[in-house]
C-alpha cells in the first residue's frame, strides 16, 4: 500500500485507491477534469471504505483535509494515507476514537469543519511569518500548517496520526 | 453542499485565495445551505477577504434597493 503511495506522490492530480486490510486493491478513482485536488468516491463504492485502507495523493503535499478525516470518523476506514511530493501522512482509527454514524452526518461534519477552519485560522500567523521570512516556501508552510492542524484534530477525536518518514 | 474547507492560507498565492473566496460566495447562495454552514461560510469569507484585503461584497439581501 505504501508502494502505491510512493508511485502516486509525484502525480499532478489526485488519485485514490481503496485497499483491503490484506493489501488487495478494491477500487481506484482519479480526480475529474478541472478538479485536480479532489477525488469523489461513488456512493455505490463508499461501503468499500469500511474496515479498509484509503490511500491517495495530495499534489500540494498538505496533510489531511476535513473530508479526509471524515473518511475515518464516519465511513469507518481502518487507515487513511496521503502522499505528496514533499511530505506524506497517515492516520489510523483507534478503539477510543469518536465515531459518527449516518444520523449524525450533518452535525458531525459541521463540527469537524468548524474545528478545522478555526485551527487553520489560529495557526496561520505562525506559518505566515515563516513564509514571509523565506524560511519555508508557501508549499512547505502549508504542508507544515496542515500537519499542525491535523495533529490538533487527532487529539480532539482520539485517532492516531503521524507523518510517514521515507 | 460544496467542499469549503480552507484549501489555502494567508501566504498562499493571491489567485488561489481569490478562487476560494469565489467558491465560498457560491456556497453562500446555495439554497440548501444550512444555518450552521452559512455561519461557517461567513467566518471563512471574513478571514479570506482579510488575507487579500478584498472589500466585502454586499449580500443578496442588501441588493436591489433603489438609489
Amino acid at each position: 500500500m505504501e508502494g502505491a503511495g510512493e508511485l502516486l506522490r509525484h502525480e499532478p492530480v489526485e488519485h485514490a485507491v481503496i485497499y483491503s486490510a490484506a493489501g488487495k486493491a478494491l477500487h481506484y478513482v482519479r480526480s475529474r477534469p478541472g478538479e485536480p485536488s479532489k477525488v469523489v468516491i461513488p456512493i455505490g463504492k463508499a461501503g468499500l471504505i469500511r474496515g479498509n485502507v484509503f490511500v491517495h495523493n495530495h499534489p500540494e503535499s498538505q496533510s489531511f483535509s476535513a473530508e479526509d478525516i471524515w473518511i475515518l470518523l464516519r465511513h469507518g476506514a481502518r487507515e487513511v494515507q496521503a502522499y505528496g511530493t514533499l511530505r506524506a501522512f497517515r492516520m489510523v482509527a483507534t478503539d477510543r476514537m469518536r465515531r459518527f454514524d449516518y444520523r449524525e452526518e450533518s452535525t458531525g461534519i459541521a463540527e469537524l469543519k468548524l474545528l478545522y477552519g478555526r485551527a487553520v485560522a489560529a495557526s496561520d500567523g505562525r506559518f505566515a511569518r515563516l513564509a514571509s521570512a523565506r524560511l519555508l516556501t508557501s508549499e512547505e508552510a502549508w504542508a507544515a500548517q496542515t500537519h499542525s492542524v491535523v495533529r490538533r484534530i487527532a487529539i480532539h477525536f482520539r485517532f492516531a496520526y503521524w507523518e510517514i518518514r521515507r | 453542499m460544496m467542499i469549503i474547507d480552507p484549501p489555502v492560507a494567508s501566504y498562499s498565492p493571491r489567485a488561489k485565495i481569490l478562487d476560494w473566496i469565489t467558491q465560498l460566495e457560491s456556497a453562500r447562495e446555495d439554497p440548501d445551505a444550512e444555518p450552521f454552514d452559512l455561519m461557517r461560510i461567513e467566518e471563512y469569507l471574513e478571514m479570506a477577504r482579510g488575507w487579500v484585503g478584498k472589500p466585502q461584497r454586499p449580500t443578496s439581501q442588501g441588493n436591489g434597493s433603489a438609489a
